[in-house]
């Protein structure tokens, strides 16, 4: 167990690299200048640009950059943001906390619907419930959640005044505080947890189609177990493997959704950072969230697979 | 009698199935067959029809054009949808000082606007007034103008939102196509040295792989797109670029598979070179999922598209995309009084993606019948 994670996380090194590799390539090939960001029109002359440039550490070759770039790393010291002028680990994990906070509850909204909906639908194959669930799931992983995101802004918080429009939190939060954060959590949980919601109610369901075709079902039917137990025990216990590996896979479209979501619920999180990083052209900031982003994508994988390893006696490592 | 017919026909289907079948017709019809039965999917194919249609029809189709009418559409600013024909009257109230814009539909209620657009109902004393000043919108034959319906509603510049959206249908339906077709060819080609050569270069060139899909994808889009200036060109290959991954992903498992069967062999014995058995072995028996994941990915590629023009990284005003029509319904106070402008732009994006998944799901069943699960 402990070579397989070691293997692992040794795998994960070289990805990281060529992570690395890749986006510092695209982001200081791009076209553009960030110096132009910092320089008021009046006292733009080549000097000053040329001042501020060695400044911000850009006057050397791309590669000298990017070595620049990885020493530092290494010493986990991603460089100073240019838009907010202090370390862009400490911007970001200000914020991620936020994001986590997002991140989380929309999975569990999303197991916690896809779960019985999948099973149930599985169960009671070709049923009313059955289309409806498969339906809703299609039409889950179609919304555009920018789109769906403005909707639901217009009917829960604007139409009907149920739940506030954007922020995290009341300024004058009268009553309970958690309450308070939970009311501007609803919508963008809503939104962010939808997709993936979608998408893991079919994959349940096929899981639990699977298993029940299986020879250990039908031995339990035939012993006389109860269909309450068959299902509860032998089934799902099977059926909810395959979903821990979904683990893995939530996290790439909950961070790639989070940079949408956050942006339309004014979340601070790193998503929002991410959007105004890109648009200051702020390269340290927008490395080092690419990074974070990316890392935790891989780490979410690493766990998914260990979990699966760990709670699956079938699997050698 | 009955028994016997449901045996003919298990029959046919089993000599449909697979080997039988071996000219291109036969297998079209097969699938086509398949295809059918699954209603969403047929629902999904003619709603794309219909859509594409509509695209490459707009200049016939739509009542107004894409970039508005300069001498009347400010007056009509964020109007709201009419379902008739109308002609637009000013007037001038010379005791309050202030001007509106009287709303004369040929069918039901007229309505007039102040200069905040607030609507309100016309009474006839009201319009006898108006009547008094004959100010019409004149067109140029100097006659009242008549307006065509403007089902959903104008926008913020006063321009038609039904004929924005059928152009901008021709722009987000054409750059999920383009961009689809651009990660198919790099997807395939690089899946197929991956798969087919195998060792070293099969896992140096899946490490970038997962290299790639180990960025969250629209945080990579958002980078990419924010760098530089955006245009639609940039938007469709940047998507193709991006989308590639999961394609050759499984073009290399499905190569890996097909590699260890007895007619690759063969083909290998008798001398096959190996573009040849790439392109006439492998590589059609890989035609169906690959079919599937483009239908799929040009569903992904328009909502990538949507969203990345949102937020006005994307297709860049005054062109219309679906998506940069929607980044100025964001404001609050625009979706309270002219909410048309944030629902019709996303629910064409949405009806779009909805029915290319249903067919991409209806295509995976048709073409690949093993992997059907229910």
């Amino acid at each position: 167990m402990h070579k397989y994670i070691i293997r692992r996380l040794l795998q994960a090194v070289p990805l990281l690299f060529i992570i690395t590799v890749i986006t510092f390539i695209i982001i200081n090939t791009a076209p553009g200048d960030p110096v132009y960001m910092f320089v008021s029109p009046d006292q733009m002359d080549t000097a000053n640009l040329d001042l501020i440039r060695a400044q911000l550490g850009l006057d050397k070759p791309m590669i000298v950059r990017y070595f620049i770039w990885l020493g530092g790393v290494l010493k986990g010291d991603f460089g100073l943001s240019f838009f907010y002028r202090r370390p862009v680990m400490e911007v970001l994990f200000e914020s991620l906390p936020n994001t986590i906070i997002l991140a989380l509850s929309a999975t569990i909204f999303s197991f916690a619907v896809a779960i019985p909906a999948g099973i149930t639908s599985a169960i009671k194959r070709n049923s009313a419930f059955d289309y409806a669930s498969s339906t809703v799931s299609f039409i889950g992983v179609s919304l555009p959640s920018f789109w769906f995101g403005l909707i639901m802004i217009l009917v829960f918080s604007l139409k009907l005044r149920w739940l506030p429009t954007a922020g995290m939190q009341s300024l004058d939060a009268t009553g309970s505080f958690f309450n308070d954060r939970l009311r501007y959590l609803i919508l963008p949980t809503l939104v962010l947890g939808m997709g993936s919601m979608a998408s893991k109610m079919r994959y349940m369901r096929s899981a639990m189609l699977e298993v029940i075709r299986q020879d250990y079902v039908r031995t339990a039917r035939a012993k006389g177990v109860a269909e309450f137990f068959v299902i509860g025990k032998h089934a799902l216990r099977n059926a909810l493997l395959p979903v821990i590996t979904l683990l893995g896979f939530i996290i790439p479209s909950l961070v790639g959704g989070a940079v949408i979501v956050e942006t339309i619920f004014g979340w601070p999180g790193i998503g929002r950072i991410a959007i105004s990083a890109s648009f200051n052209r702020d390269y340290p900031l927008m490395m080092g969230n690419l990074m974070l982003s990316s890392t935790m994508v891989i780490m979410g994988s690493l766990i998914a697979d260990i979990l699966y390893a760990v709670a699956d006696p079938r699997i050698k490592y | 009698m009955q028994q016997q017919e449901k045996t003919a026909a298990e029959i046919a289907e089993l000599s449909e199935s697979a080997e039988y079948s071996d000219t291109f017709a036969k297998q079209a019809a097969i699938v086509w067959r398949r295809f059918r039965k699954n209603k969403f999917a047929v629902i999904g194919l003619f709603t794309l029809l219909v859509l594409y249609a509509s695209a490459i029809f707009a200049p016939l189709i739509a009542p107004y054009s894409e970039s508005g009418d300069p001498n009347s559409d400010i007056f009509l600013i964020d109007m709201r949808p009419i379902a008739s024909r109308y002609k637009v009257m000013l007037y001038d109230d010379y005791e309050s000082f202030e001007s509106f814009v009287v709303i004369l539909p040929e069918r039901g209620q007229a309505y007039y606007r102040d200069v905040n657009h607030v609507v309100y109902p016309a009474d006839p004393e009201f319009l006898a007034k108006v009547e008094e000043q004959q100010n019409w919108l004149y067109d140029e034959e100097g006659e009242p103008m008549r307006f065509a319906p403007n089902i959903m509603g104008r926008d913020e510049l006063g321009r038609d939102v039904f004929s924005r959206v059928l152009f901008a249908g021709r722009i987000s339906l054409f750059i999920g196509f383009v961009s689809m077709g651009i990660a198919i060819v790099i997807g395939v080609i690089w899946g197929c040295v991956a798969g087919y050569y195998g060792g070293v270069v099969d896992s140096v060139m899946m490490r970038i792989v997962d290299a790639i899909m180990s960025i969250p994808t629209f945080l990579l889009l958002v980078t990419v797109m924010s760098l530089g200036r955006p245009s639609i060109m940039k938007v469709m290959v940047v998507l193709g670029l991006t989308g590639w991954t999961g394609i050759s992903r499984f073009v290399r498992a499905e190569f890996l598979s097909l590699m260890k069967r007895d007619f690759v062999e063969a083909a290998k014995c008798i001398g096959a070179k190996d573009k040849r058995i790439i392109f006439r072995h492998v590589l059609p028996n890989a035609m169906g999922p690959i079919i599937v994941a483009a239908t799929m990915g040009v569903a992904g590629a328009i909502l990538a598209e949507s969203g990345l023009s949102f937020f006005g990284i994307g297709v860049q005003p005054p062109a219309a995309s679906w998506g940069n029509m929607l980044t100025n319904a964001q404001e609050l106070n625009t979706m309270i009084n002219a909410s048309w402008k944030a629902l019709y732009p996303g629910l064409m994006i949405f009806i779009t993606v909805l029915s290319y998944n249903f067919m991409g799901d209806g295509l995976r069943d048709a073409l690949d019948p093993r992997l059907k699960n229910s």
